[in-house]
């Protein structure tokens, strides 16, 4: 992570048509969105696998993974406010990318709410997996659809309309390199999260 | 775009500052993360049986 921190400061170049050396939040940014998307499918994932073989950790596991992807989702909305100021001077202006991922900040939070509201274990499990494999359905309309629908400030998706990746090598290598560390950083905050859920779980009695 | 907002001053500055804004976001972030965490294992450690206490 070291590594990636340098060289998105200091190794790979600006890109162009950003303001300044604003393009390096990029390398933060989105990571975040992508992060959370995973763990959102994740959610989604061991909440079908609950509601099939009604065994706690999938529970556990899908809880733990909407709650690190609420997390990252929430430091994709913020960075973003940070990069919209610098690139068209407000945090905040509604734009289709920043509507939609408030929504589904929304959704995710409603989640955790529910989750929160009921006692009983297993109606817990089994109401909050129901909820999260709907929830998983606004995912790919919030993150990839609405904002292709619409008009949008947000700068080129990282595939683009022509299906390729325009970026410079160097800023190409940091990207894909800071998606993956934070993925595995993500992957490594989720296990310690499920194992925590587990004794707690094995603690109480 | 909100009128009053659009005419705030833009960054007049390479915007480094704002790339080390982002990066403290998310590192503080994570950490309130591990923060949540560390309680749910104290709370662990609580909720367990005291193993001098078992038969």
């Amino acid at each position: 992570m070291a590594v990636i921190i340098w060289a998105s400061f200091l190794w790979a170049r600006p890109a162009e048509n950003f303001v300044g050396e604003s393009s390096r939040i990029v390398f933060y940014h989105v990571p975040m969105a992508w992060v959370a998307t995973v763990a959102f499918f994740l959610a989604a994932w061991h909440s079908a696998v609950y509601l099939r073989k009604r065994r706690a950790e999938s529970d556990e596991a899908a809880a733990a993974a909407a709650r690190l992807g609420l997390v990252f989702c929430v430091l994709a909305t913020v960075t973003g406010a940070i990069f919209a100021r610098v690139m068209w001077n407000a945090y905040w202006n509604w734009d289709p990318r920043q509507t939609s991922i408030t929504l589904l900040l929304l959704v995710y939070g409603a989640y955790l709410g529910l989750r929160g509201a009921i006692e009983d274990p297993e109606r817990r499990a089994t109401l909050s997996a129901a909820y999260a494999l709907v929830a998983f359905v606004t995912v790919p309309f919030l993150m990839f659809a609405v904002p292709r629908m619409y008009a949008s400030l947000h700068p080129d998706t990282v595939i683009n309309a022509r299906g390729k990746v325009e970026m410079s090598p160097d800023i190409k290598t940091v990207f894909f390199a800071a998606n993956l560390a934070f993925l595995v950083l993500f992957f490594w905050l989720y296990s310690l999260d499920r194992k925590v859920s587990r004794l707690l779980r094995e603690a109480r009695p | 775009m909100n009128p009053a907002v659009a005419s705030a001053p833009a960054p007049a500055h390479g915007a480094l500052f704002y790339v080390a804004a982002v990066n403290l976001v998310i590192w503080a972030g994570l950490f309130l993360y591990l923060l949540y965490l560390d309680r749910k294992v104290r709370a662990a450690s609580a909720a367990r049986p005291d193993p001098e206490d078992r038969p």
